[in-house]
C-alpha cells in the first residue's frame, strides 16, 4: 500500500505554485502545519527571552525597559495564541485528517479553504509588522483604557485580527458543512470518528464566538479614533465592559484549542491499547457539553473587575458544571487502557503526558474558579501556570502526539521513534520544572507581567529559566527529528510504514500512506456498526 | 426544493452537487449565524449601558426622530417583500418581474440611505455627536449622555455598513441573472442575497424598537 510509485498528493504536481494555488486540502493542512510550527518556535523564543530577563531580575528604573519587557510578553502571547495553538490542531491537522476521516475526497468549500490560508497568512504578516514595529505594550489581553492610550497601533493589529478571525471562521464553516453533508454512505452521526465530532464542536465554538472578538477590536478602533467613551472612565465608558466582551470570545477559544486536542488523545489512546474508546457517547457529548457551556462562563476572568457578587456566583457554578464532561473525559481514557493490549510507542507516552498534564491544569483551574482563592491568585504566577498547563502542556503536547501518530499517514516516513521518544521526556521533564516553579511562585504572591521581582522569588524564577531552557531544547529537537524524517532513506519496510500503529478506521486502512490526490480509489461505504467493532476483526 | 431541479441522482457526480448545494445554502446559514452574533455583541454593549443608565437613555431617546424612524422601517419591510417576490418570480423564471422587484428592492436601500444621512446631518448641526464630540448642552448630566448617542451612531453604523453590503449582494444578484445562464448558480446567490437582506432588514426592526420605541 505504500511502496511510493504510485502518485501521491505530494508528488502528483510540483513547483512552488502548485503549493501556493493549490485546493487540495491536504497541501493546505500541510501549508498551515509548517507556517504554524514555524511561528510557534518564534513564540517559544520570545519565551525564553522573558525567562532570561526573569533570571536577572533587573531593577531598571528606565521607563523604556519597562514597555520593551511588556512588549516581549505581548507578543509571545499574540504569536502563540493567534499563530500556533488556535490554527493549530483544527487548521493543520483537521485539514488534513477531517475528509480522510468522514470518506470523501475533499472538504466541500475547497477554495474557502485556500482563502482562509491567505487570509492566515495576511493576518500573520500584519501582526508580525505590529510587534515589531507597532510598540504594542498592552499584554495579549489588550485591556481597554490602556490599549486606546498608549502608544499602540491598535489599527494595524485589529486589522492582523480580524484576518485571523476571518481565516479560522472560513475553517469552521467549511468543516461544520462537510461534517453534516458529505459523509461516506452508511457513517451515521454515532459513526463519526471522534476526532472529527471533536473538530466539529471546536468549529461551533469558532462559528460563533470569532464575530464577537471582531467587534469588539472594532470597538477598540472607534473608541481610540472617534473618542466614543464605551470603554474609556474620562468619557463615561465602563472598562469592565471591554473585559465582558473581550473574554466573551477569549473563553471559549480556549475549548476551541483543547476540545481537538482531547480528540486526538481519544484517537491514540484507542488505537494503542487496540480497543474502540469505551464510552464513545460519553465522549461525543462531553465534548458538545464542553461546548456549549464553554459560551457561557467567561466571567471567570473576572472575578475581582468588579462585577457584581450575584454575577460571580453564577460563574462560579457554571465554570464547576463544565469540569464535569472534561473529568469524564479523563474516566473514559482510563478505562479505554483497561484490559487493553498496551504498545508504548511515541504517540502514546505523549498522550500519557497529556493526561497527567491536563489533569493537573484542569483541578489548578478548579481551584482558581473558588473565588476566595481567586482573590489570592488573580494575575500573579499561579494563573500563569494553569494556562500553560492547559495550553502549552496539554494542547501542544496532544498536537505533537497527533504529529506523531500521523505523520506516516501523512508523508509515508517513519520518524527515529527512539530519538523522539527521548526529546518529548525531555520536554516533559523541562515543562514540569518550569511551570510547576510557577505554581509555587504564584502561591508566594508573584505578580505576573512584572520583570523585576522580590529578593524571594529569585530562587523559583531561576529553577523557572532552566527548565524553560530545557523545555525549549526538548520542543525544538522533536520538531528537527520530524523534519529529519524527510531526509531518511528508510530500512524500515513499506508494507508497515504505511500503517505502522496498526489502526483500523478508515482513515489509516482505506487511503494509502501518503494518499492519493482525490484520497480513495472508490468511495468508502461503511456497514452498520462498523467503528465500534473495528478492533474485533 | 433543490431535489426538485435536480432529478437524477444516480451518479456519483449528482449526488455531490445536490449535497454541495445543499452544503452552500448551510454555509450561507452559518455565515449568517456569524454576522447575527456581531451585532449580539453590539446589542450586549447596548443593554449594558441602558441597564446603568435607564433614566439617562430614556430621556435621550427622545431626541431622534421617530418619524423618520418609522419611514425607515417601512422601506425596509417593502424592500425585504420586494426582494422575497424577485426570488419567487425567479422560481417561476419570470425574468422581466425579477428585475422590477430586484429594482424596487435597490430603490427602497437607498432611499433608505438617503433618510438616514438626512438623519445624521441633522445630528451633526445639533451636536448630538458620539463621546468627546458631544456638544449639545442642553441634555442633563452632559457628560454620560453622549453614550447614548455613542450606541446610536454605533448601532445605526453598522447596519449602514451590513446595508451597503447587502445592496451589492442584490446589485450583483441582478448582474449574475442578466449576464449568466446557469439558473441553479443565479437562484442561489438569489437566495442568498435574499437572506442577508432579510437579517439586515431583522437587524434594523431590533434596532428600531430599542433606540425609537424604547422597549
Amino acid at each position: 500500500m505504500s511502496n511510493n510509485n504510485y502518485e501521491n498528493y505530494l508528488s502528483v504536481k510540483k513547483g512552488f505554485f502548485s503549493w501556493f494555488y493549490t485546493l487540495d486540502h491536504k497541501r493546505i493542512g500541510i501549508l498551515y502545519l509548517f507556517t504554524v510550527l514555524i511561528f510557534f518556535l518564534i513564540g517559544g523564543l520570545f519565551a525564553i527571552l522573558i525567562r532570561i530577563i526573569l533570571w536577572n531580575n533587573f531593577c531598571s528604573d528606565s521607563l523604556i525597559f519597562a514597555k520593551y519587557y511588556n512588549r516581549l510578553f505581548t507578543a509571545h502571547g499574540l504569536v502563540m495564541l493567534f499563530v500556533a495553538l488556535i490554527p493549530g490542531i483544527p487548521s493543520s491537522l483537521g485539514n488534513f485528517i477531517l475528509p480522510l476521516q468522514i470518506g470523501t475526497r475533499d472538504l466541500i468549500f475547497p477554495k474557502l479553504n485556500l482563502y482562509s490560508y491567505y487570509c492566515f497568512l495576511i493576518g500573520i504578516l500584519i501582526s508580525v509588522y505590529c510587534i515589531f514595529f507597532g510598540s504594542i505594550d498592552t499584554g495579549w489581553t489588550l485591556y481597554a483604557p490602556y490599549s486606546i492610550t498608549s502608544g499602540a497601533n491598535i489599527y494595524l493589529l485589529s486589522l492582523a485580527v480580524l484576518f485571523f478571525g476571518t481565516s479560522s471562521l472560513m475553517t469552521s464553516i467549511n468543516f461544520i458543512t462537510s461534517i453534516i453533508y458529505l459523509r461516506a454512505e452508511g457513517q451515521g452521526w454515532l459513526n463519526i470518528p471522534i476526532f472529527t465530532w471533536s473538530l466539529f464542536a471546536s468549529s461551533v465554538i469558532q462559528l460563533v464566538a470569532t464575530p464577537v472578538l471582531g467587534i469588539t477590536i472594532l470597538l477598540l478602533v472607534f473608541e481610540k479614533f472617534f473618542s466614543l467613551g464605551i470603554f474609556d472612565p474620562n468619557l463615561g465608558g465602563d472598562p469592565i465592559l471591554f473585559q465582558h466582551l473581550f473574554w466573551f470570545y477569549s473563553h471559549p477559544v480556549v475549548y476551541v484549542m483543547i476540545v481537538p486536542a482531547m480528540g486526538l488523545i481519544s484517537e491514540i489512546i484507542s488505537v494503542f491499547s487496540r480497543k474502540t474508546a469505551f464510552g464513545y457517547t460519553n465522549l461525543v457529548f462531553s465534548s458538545l457539553v464542553i461546548a456549549f457551556f464553554g459560551l457561557l462562563i467567561w466571567g471567570h476572568h473576572m472575578f475581582v473587575a468588579g462585577q457584581s457578587e450575584f454575577s460571580n456566583f453564577i460563574f462560579t457554578v457554571l465554570t464547576t458544571l463544565v469540569a464535569v464532561p472534561t473529568s469524564v473525559k479523563i474516566f473514559t481514557w482510563l478505562s479505554t487502557l483497561y484490559r487493553g493490549s498496551i504498545k508504548f510507542d511515541t504517540p502514546f507516552i505523549m498522550s500519557f503526558f497529556f493526561i497527567f498534564l491536563f489533569t493537573i491544569g484542569g483541578l489548578t483551574g478548579l481551584m482558581l474558579n473558588n473565588i476566595s482563592l481567586n482573590v489570592w491568585f488573580h494575575d500573579t504566577y499561579y494563573v500563569v501556570a494553569h494556562f500553560h498547563f492547559i495550553l502549552a502542556g496539554s494542547v501542544l503536547y496532544a498536537f505533537f502526539a497527533g504529529l506523531h501518530f500521523f505523520w506516516p499517514k501523512m508523508f509515508g516516513r517513519l520518524y527515529n521513534v527512539k530519538f523522539a521518544n527521548i526529546f518529548s521526556f525531555m520536554s516533559f521533564l523541562g515543562f514540569i520544572i518550569t511551570f510547576f516553579s510557577q505554581f509555587i511562585l504564584g502561591f508566594q504572591g508573584m505578580p505576573r507581567r512584572y520583570f523585576h521581582y522580590l529578593y524571594q522569588y529569585k530562587f523559583m524564577n531561576r529553577v523557572s529559566t532552566l527548565g524553560a531552557i530545557l523545555t525549549g531544547l526538548g520542543f525544538f529537537l522533536l520538531i528537527l527529528n520530524l523534519v529529519l524524517s524527510f531526509f531518511n532513506n528508510s530500512k524500515n519496510s513499506a508494507l508497515n510504514l504505511a500503517n505502522p500503529w496498526n489502526a483500523k478506521t478508515i482513515d489509516w486502512t482505506e487511503t494509502y500512506s501518503p494518499p492519493l490526490e482525490h484520497n480513495f480509489i472508490n468511495l468508502p461505504i461503511l456497514k452498520k456498526d462498523e467503528y465500534e467493532n473495528c478492533f474485533k476483526k | 426544493m433543490l431535489e426538485n431541479i435536480f432529478n437524477r441522482f444516480d451518479s456519483e457526480t449528482n449526488e455531490i452537487d445536490l449535497k454541495e448545494n445543499k452544503g452552500i445554502i448551510l454555509g450561507i446559514y452559518l455565515f449568517l449565524i456569524s454576522e447575527l452574533m456581531l451585532f449580539f455583541a453590539l446589542f450586549f454593549c447596548y443593554f449594558f449601558y441602558y441597564y446603568f443608565n435607564y433614566n439617562l437613555f430614556k430621556i435621550a431617546h427622545n431626541f431622534l426622530d421617530i418619524k423618520i424612524g418609522l419611514f425607515n422601517t417601512l422601506l425596509m419591510l417593502f424592500s425585504s417583500f420586494t426582494i422575497f417576490l424577485s426570488y419567487e418570480f425567479y422560481l417561476s423564471n419570470d425574468k422581466k418581474k425579477t428585475f422590477i422587484f430586484l429594482f424596487f428592492t435597490i430603490l427602497f436601500g437607498i432611499f433608505f440611505l438617503y433618510f438616514k444621512f438626512y438623519e445624521y446631518s441633522h445630528k451633526i448641526e445639533v451636536g448630538l455627536l458620539p463621546g468627546y464630540h458631544y456638544k449639545n448642552g442642553l441634555l442633563p448630566e452632559p457628560d454620560r449622555i453622549h453614550v447614548f448617542f455613542s450606541f446610536y451612531f454605533l448601532l445605526t453604523g453598522a447596519h449602514i455598513f451590513h446595508l451597503i453590503i447587502g445592496l451589492f449582494f442584490v446589485f450583483l444578484s441582478f448582474f449574475f441573472i442578466y449576464f449568466r445562464t446557469n439558473f441553479l448558480n443565479n437562484l442561489i446567490f438569489l437566495r442568498f442575497s435574499n437572506l442577508y437582506w432579510h437579517m439586515v432588514d431583522i437587524i434594523w426592526l431590533i434596532i428600531f424598537f430599542l433606540l425609537y420605541i424604547f422597549i
